[in-house]
């Protein structure tokens, strides 16, 4: 479905690769976690699989279409929810998903479409509105269903779950796990550990633009419990670090919160450290 | 470091800065803009060298009203620039709700924000005002305390237009928001406006050189006439106080007018800003997210279709745009109409109306200039949403064709309209059949070629360097040096094809011995070229270059 091979990407005046020698293979059915600290590159990543960015070297393939060769139909593929939310706000959002509908060429089929999605994410209110008013999550929203209004065979996500109340996350996940099942593939990155180990089939880990480890996790119970020592190991943190983390998740004593909290501070502490 | 300090340097950093550790590129850029706006400032100071000079040593003395002259028009350059400077820092700009989240008091924010604009305001005046103040002293021989009165006078010259700008930006920001969603209305009132501005301004023009071909010189220079235009100089109030001060006409006096006029309007101006601006910027936060809705079917169109609609939509819907757009598209035919009006009167008697195709060809090419160089910030405007045009399934040829398409219609609808709208005024017995069919169709031809030319150039411009520097709503904050460059070369091809036109009808030698028409076939051939070697450049590497782009 997905096919990433010694992919390579320097941005013009930088002078380290931000994706250097990058290979992946994602199947269809699966439900793929990208994760790494930030600015390990899987937005750049991302961002080279859907076409905004030029890459240097390797190559990308999308339901066996070049991304380089055969752009128009690798890109009819895909279906693609960036990290930052960005709409075109001066349409409204009926106006919106039917332009996308009408550059993916959807038929009258989209009406239907247009409709659940509207249901799924309780947004049929506001369909009709200016997307300048819409908050942050209903901005998401429009934009998780402009992105699957052409039914695409592989759904990229950046950063998805970002702003969204837990009742649209809780959607999003469900609507994810019934987009495999009809065999097609999400592939998504994440800073939440605990959604990744729940949801995805694999992982992928990369840190400074290399990949780190790619895990089986489905029915893998081994592997769904050193995820995040991995994780955390392959951002350079000291094992004293990862210890009182696991710890911390372990004693059952904080929340959920507090303990990706504490996370998010080690990581960041790791990585300045790195510099 | 006080509140007001820091809004302050952020306001300076934001319109001036290069960025923190700027690159030698950026040093470089910097440095060349700055080497090419002195050029022009010299350019600007040599050409009003020699109109002082005519004016002020001319056979009649016309000093008082020199001084009134400059004085208003620095006031009123001031009052227009502050005016819009003002609605954009105090009440639309990006940082206001970030800078109200933190504890400064409004009228810090404001004070802040008002002394940049006024600061604004104080350069224009040197720059420009006190050249003339200087020029005066230098021609009529005055004093050593002349310039440094001069000094004082451009420092006190900005506070009038900054004050009476502080009065009208409250009420404009209120008229805006309340209607703010109605966009056919507000690019209905500003094309009115525009035209009624236009007309007003050739109308006058027209009347002055209607009197000075009518009138005697001994008539036009008679005390009685002196008398008159410097009664009129007189009442050009405040301004007049300023050169009677100069002038020497109860100076004392006048200083009090100057000082009690400043002080009333600065009191009064203060004291509205006081009381309105925090509630007016509240206001216009919550008006910012106030949407239209607007019930529409699932409607199916092509990608062709559906990318050029949503151009329209952005434009359409954006006053910025539109007014920069569509307003000027729309006004074109009326502003082509007055020109040659205007070239009928006074070119009739000296070197006849055969100068009009040839005018018509100009001004329509220049207005076109204006309407194209919006095509300079087509990939720009995307600003956020730039990232869409590179992921859906539409070539990038088709994406750009679709867009000039849509520029082609509004620009070339344009053009059309002047031809004809010249043609059934010009081609009538009344003007002796000036323009006939031939010049119709030659002029839209050459000039649709043109502005194909010009898109294409334009919008290659913008894929080298975008800036996607757009505002809270989405808008372009400003426009970029794609914009200024397209119109330098936009402007140079219709003054050179209009001098062609024009002067070749009267000089039959070699080729042009067919008179315009020869011209005509010269210029359409030089087109045709031109257009088909740049579609084809363009074509040919829109994919890579378009790739290239980085958000």
């Amino acid at each position: 479905m997905l096919k990433i091979d010694n992919l390579r990407k320097k941005y013009p005046h930088s002078e380290r690769y931000s994706v250097d020698g990058l290979s992946l293979d994602v199947r269809a059915g699966e439900i793929f976690g990208f994760l790494g600290k930030n600015g390990a590159g899987k937005s750049t990543t991302i961002k080279c699989l859907t076409g905004i960015l030029p890459f240097d070297e390797g190559k990308i393939e999308i339901c066996g279409y070049d991304i380089r060769k055969q752009p128009i139909k690798a890109k009819m593929n895909i279906g693609y929810v960036p990290d930052n939310h960005s709409v075109i706000e001066k349409l409204t959002g009926r106006e919106y998903v039917n332009y996308v509908a009408d550059v993916y060429k959807v038929g009258p089929e989209r009406e239907e479409r247009l409709n659940k999605y509207l249901e799924l994410f309780n947004l049929g209110f506001a369909v009709d509105r200016q997307i300048k008013s819409y908050s942050h999550g209903m901005k998401q929203k429009i934009c998780i269903t402009a992105a699957l209004i052409h039914e695409p065979k592989l759904w990229v996500l950046d950063e998805p779950m970002m702003g969204l109340d837990p009742q649209s996350m809780a959607e999003i996940v469900l609507h994810m796990q019934e987009h495999c099942a009809k065999g097609n593939t999400v592939f998504f990155s994440s800073h939440n550990l605990d959604l990744v180990k729940k949801l995805c089939h694999r992982v992928a880990i990369i840190n400074d633009g290399k990949l780190y480890e790619v895990m089986d996790l489905a029915g893998n119970k081994e592997n769904q419990d050193r995820l995040e020592e991995t994780f955390y190991t392959a951002t350079g943190m000291d094992r004293e670090k990862i210890l009182s983390i696991l710890e911390l998740e372990n004693s059952g004593n904080y929340s959920a919160e507090e303990i990706q909290d504490a996370e998010k501070a080690l990581v960041n502490n790791a990585s300045e450290e790195q510099k | 470091m006080s509140n007001f300090l820091i809004t302050l340097r952020m306001e300076f950093r934001g319109q001036f800065g290069l960025g923190k550790n700027p690159s030698k590129k950026a040093w470089g850029v910097f440095a060349l803009n700055l080497i090419f706006d002195a050029l022009i400032y010299c350019v600007f100071l040599l050409a009003m060298y020699f109109v002082s000079k005519m004016i002020l040593t001319g056979s009649v003395p016309m000093q008082y009203e020199f001084l009134v002259v400059a004085t208003a028009a620095s006031m009123l350059v001031q009052l227009f620039t502050s005016t819009g400077n003002l609605i954009k820092v105090l009440y639309y700009d990006v940082d206001n709700e970030l800078l109200m989240r933190f504890p400064i008091d409004g009228m810090e924010l404001f004070l802040a924000k008002a002394t940049f604009v006024f600061l604004n305001n104080l350069i224009i005046s040197f720059v420009f005002t006190l050249p003339f103040y200087v020029y005066y002293g230098v021609f009529t021989h005055a004093a050593a305390g002349h310039y440094v009165g001069s000094v004082a006078a451009a420092l006190f010259i900005s506070f009038i237009p900054f004050f009476i700008a502080n009065l009208i930006a409250v009420p404009v920001m209120h008229l805006n928001n309340l209607i703010r969603n109605k966009f056919g209305l507000k690019l209905t009132s500003i094309i009115l406006l525009m035209i009624f501005a236009f007309s007003i301004y050739m109308l006058l023009l027209r009347g002055i050189l209607e009197y000075y071909k009518t009138s005697e010189a001994s008539v036009l220079f008679s005390e009685d006439f002196l008398l008159k235009i410097k009664s009129i100089a007189r009442s050009f109030v405040p301004a007049s106080f300023f050169a009677n001060v100069f002038y020497g006409d109860k100076p004392g006096l006048n200083v009090l007018f100057i000082a009690l006029f400043t002080l009333g309007i600065g009191a009064v101006s203060l004291l509205l800003s006081r009381k309105s601006y925090y509630s007016t910027l509240l206001k216009s936060l919550e008006k910012g997210r106030e949407a239209f809705t607007k019930k529409t079917k699932n409607k199916i169109r092509s990608q062709f279709a559906t990318v050029f609609v949503n151009e329209l939509k952005a434009i359409f819907r954006s006053f910025n745009y539109s007014f920069q757009y569509l307003a000027m598209a729309i006004a074109a035919p009326l502003m082509v109409y007055f020109c040659n009006n205007l070239a009928v009167a006074v070119g009739d008697s000296a070197v006849g109306g055969g100068i009009i195709p040839g005018l018509t060809l100009m001004v329509i090419l220049i207005f076109d200039t204006i309407i194209v160089s919006f095509a300079s910030t087509t990939v720009s405007r995307n600003g956020a949403t730039f990232y869409l045009t590179k992921i859906i399934p539409v070539p990038y040829k088709l994406q750009m064709f679709s867009k000039m398409v849509l520029y082609f219609t509004v620009a070339g609808g344009s053009s059309l309209l002047s031809c004809l709208v010249t043609w059934a005024v010009f081609g009538g017995e009344k003007y002796g059949n000036y323009v006939g069919i031939v010049d119709v169709v030659s002029i839209f031809a050459i000039s649709a070629l043109v502005i194909i030319s010009q898109t294409c150039v334009a919008i290659m411009s913008d894929m080298k360097s975008p800036t996607f520097d757009v505002n809270g709503e989405g808008e372009l904050t400003q426009a970029n040096k794609n914009v200024s460059n397209s119109m330098i070369l936009g402007i140079v091809i219709a003054v050179l094809y209009g001098l062609i036109a024009m002067i070749f009808t009267y000089l039959p030698i070699g080729i042009f011995k067919a008179g315009i028409d020869a011209v005509y076939v010269l210029l359409s051939c030089v087109s045709l070229v031109m257009t088909a070697v740049i579609l084809t450049v363009f074509f040919l590497t829109v994919d890579k270059k378009y790739d290239k782009i980085v958000p």
